[in-house]
């Protein structure tokens, strides 16, 4: 199975930092700040006079866009060579982070063949369905993520192996709404670094 | 000048009312729909004159016509004024407008508005507007800007919000933008439009996850969550330079900060020290308070207007509801006990309610409520969807929320007066965790003292 990620990379392209697109929206360029000076505004000279005005400063131009395309893959790399091991994800109840008897039997065996694969190190990403807010779901997913971590310590992986990233419901598995979908997506995702 | 709306709480009066937008059905496009929630806000009726255009450009009278049109769109969306039927030739009320804000032919406007345009040579246009009392005669408000012909928006948005300061005495909205991160398979950038919908541009262009981007108070920096180089990092994009900064990178989460009011701090969520906790810390990142403690997941904190409390969420209960406390941590007190599953927490900037969200019936919905946990109103039904992430205007009177009522995740803007809901973006993208600018610090803003 190729991970989320490795289908992302291959979709992606790494951004150059040296090839810049200006993102600026040219607004007014000419100042617009010049006053006539000493003609006053008679408001109660009424309606389509003649008499002049003062001409408005308008405030400074707008926000810029970040210009460079400062790199861009994340979600860790794809260096090192342990590709034999494929591990497998846990899934978690609704709006829950408990590892219930499967999750522990599915992260005994990743644990067994981690310490087989002695130097492979992983990135475990805590995921979420979209049936909860961006910022609780994020927090949400690095419980999960947190919870399966710590389950592979007790069993004896070294904790130095492993990163922890949430993406709560922003980077969902399956697309769609329903529980064979929203199941899907409640998940800690195994990802070798 | 008209008197202030009345703010305090009357007996709840729900009345919905579907009624057909005024222009062409769009795919999705929802219809508008009035709830009389407090009283009913009463609209100044203006009559708009056919613009007087002088010049010998070939495209001037193009150029005058996209001003006026432009006027009058952000005249009815600051829910302040009223057009009287017919417009001058050529002008349309935009989509979404209510049928309040359509003037009768028979009644009476309170106010002429008139508009002058002089095209010069070098493409430029002198735009002078005046607002006429029509019994004496006497101009309430002359303005007169000058602007390149092919980008008159500022002066619009001036000229527009210099109208509602006139009238209503309250901040007009023109001259804001709203931040939001939009996504695209499996990233997401941060984007900014106007008050109006237009000038809908892309900020970032990091190629990751980049989400929840707050303004800071003087509107000079954004900061927002950022998965650039594989790690959720909190940045810090500089307006004027367009570059962006790490600014916190502690491990695990660093989440949804929010400026305070000084802009000497931010408040956000870390994770570094077990489980998902309150922090506030320096600009520089470092921290100066951790003030949550629990083992339950606090996200999601806020600040008031005055910058002396915090709003946030915590499971502490086992499921997530919002709680207030002094920003030291202390005095911590629960808000909400309808619902189980509340978040997103933000306070007016009036200080006197706060806006949240509230899973009901498996959607999401806005409800209020009032600091002290009173008078909770709910501002969105089920038929509007699911609806997140809300923002204040600065008025205290609006909220942007992402709502995905017309299919997929969109900007909404909501007038919680009335009940008028309008589309900001355009359903080209999946659009959430909006912020609303100040306005600008401009004559037309200050308050009246």
């Amino acid at each position: 199975m190729i991970s989320r990620d490795t289908r992302s990379y291959l979709s992606r392209r790494a951004l150059s930092s040296l090839w810049v697109i200006p993102l600026l929206i040219a607004l007014f360029t000419a100042g617009c700040s010049k006053k006539d000076e000493g003609v006053e505004t008679d408001p109660s000279a009424g309606d389509g006079s003649t008499i002049d005005l003062p001409t408005e400063t308008l405030p400074d131009p707008d926000f810029p866009g970040e210009g460079t395309g400062q790199g861009g893959v994340d979600s860790g790399d794809l260096s090192g060579d342990d590709t034999a091991i494929e591990l497998e994800d846990v899934f978690f109840d609704f709006d829950k982070a408990d590892l219930d008897a499967e999750d522990r039997a599915v992260l005994s065996r990743n644990s067994g063949l981690l310490r087989s694969a002695e130097t492979a190190r992983i990135l475990i990403e805590g995921h979420c369905d979209e049936r909860g807010t961006v910022q609780y779901n994020l927090a949400l997913g690095e419980k999960r993520a947190k919870q399966a971590r710590d389950y592979l310590v007790s069993l004896g992986v070294s904790a130095g192996r492993i990163e922890v990233v949430s993406y709560g419901k922003e980077r969902p598995f399956a697309n769609g709404s329903g529980e064979s979908v929203w199941s899907q997506n409640r998940r800690a995702h195994f990802v070798l670094k | 000048m008209l008197k202030n709306r009345d703010l305090s709480s009357a007996a709840l009066c729900v009345v919905a009312i579907l009624s057909a937008a005024g222009s062409t059905p769009a795919q999705g496009e929802h219809p508008v729909r009035l709830r009389i929630s407090r009283q009913s806000v009463d609209r100044v009726l203006l009559h708009m004159e056919p613009i007087e255009l002088t010049s010998s450009l070939p495209d001037a009278a193009v150029g005058a016509q996209r001003v006026a049109q432009q006027l009058v769109t952000n005249l009815i969306y600051s829910d302040w004024i009223a057009l009287q039927e017919p417009l001058p030739a050529g002008l349309r009320f935009p989509p979404h407008t209510p049928e309040t804000a359509r003037g009768r032919t028979q009644d009476i406007a309170r106010f002429i508005l008139r508009l002058q345009i002089e095209g010069e040579q070098s493409g430029r246009m002198a735009l002078v507007a005046r607002l006429v009392e029509p019994e004496s005669r006497t101009a309430l408000l002359a303005k007169r800007y000058v602007v390149d012909f092919s980008q008159p928006e500022r002066a619009v948005h001036h000229l527009a919000d210099a109208i509602v300061r006139q009238l209503s005495g309250e901040v007009g909205l023109s001259q804001t933008r709203v931040v939001f991160s939009r996504g695209s398979g499996d990233n997401r950038e941060i984007w900014l439009v106007d008050f109006d919908g237009e000038g809908l541009r892309r900020i970032t262009r990091n190629g990751s996850l980049n989400l929840l981007p707050r303004w800071s108070p003087d509107g000079s920096k954004l900061c927002y969550t950022s998965y650039w180089q594989g790690r959720q990092r909190l940045l810090v994009l500089d307006g004027s330079t367009g570059k962006s900064q790490k600014i916190a990178e502690y491990d695990g989460l660093n989440l949804g900060a929010h400026w305070s009011p000084d802009g000497q701090e931010l408040v956000l969520t870390l994770s570094h020290e077990g489980d998902a906790e309150i922090y506030r810390i320096r600009p520089d990142g470092k921290i100066v308070q951790r003030v949550s403690f629990s083992s339950a997941i606090e996200a999601s904190p806020a600040y008031d207007p005055t910058g002396r409390q915090i709003v946030y969420t915590s499971d502490r209960t086992g499921v997530p509801q919002i709680y207030v406390m002094d920003k030291d941590g202390t005095n911590r007190r629960r808000l909400t006990y309808e619902g189980k599953y509340n978040d997103s927490a933000v306070w007016s900037p009036r200080g006197d309610r706060i806006a949240y969200v509230s899973r009901r019936g498996g959607l999401f919905q806005i409800f209020t409520v009032e600091p002290d946990g009173s008078n909770l109103q709910e501002m969105t039904l089920p038929e509007d969807g699911n609806n997140e992430d809300p923002a204040w205007a600065p008025d205290g009177r609006h909220l942007v929320v992402s709502s995905d009522r017309g299919g997929r995740p969109q900007l909404w803007i909501l007038d919680l007066d009335s009940g008028v809901a309008r589309p900001l973006t355009d359903g080209d993208g999946d659009d959430t965790t909006p912020h609303w600018s100040q306005p600008a610090a401009t004559d037309e803003n200050s308050p009246d003292r």
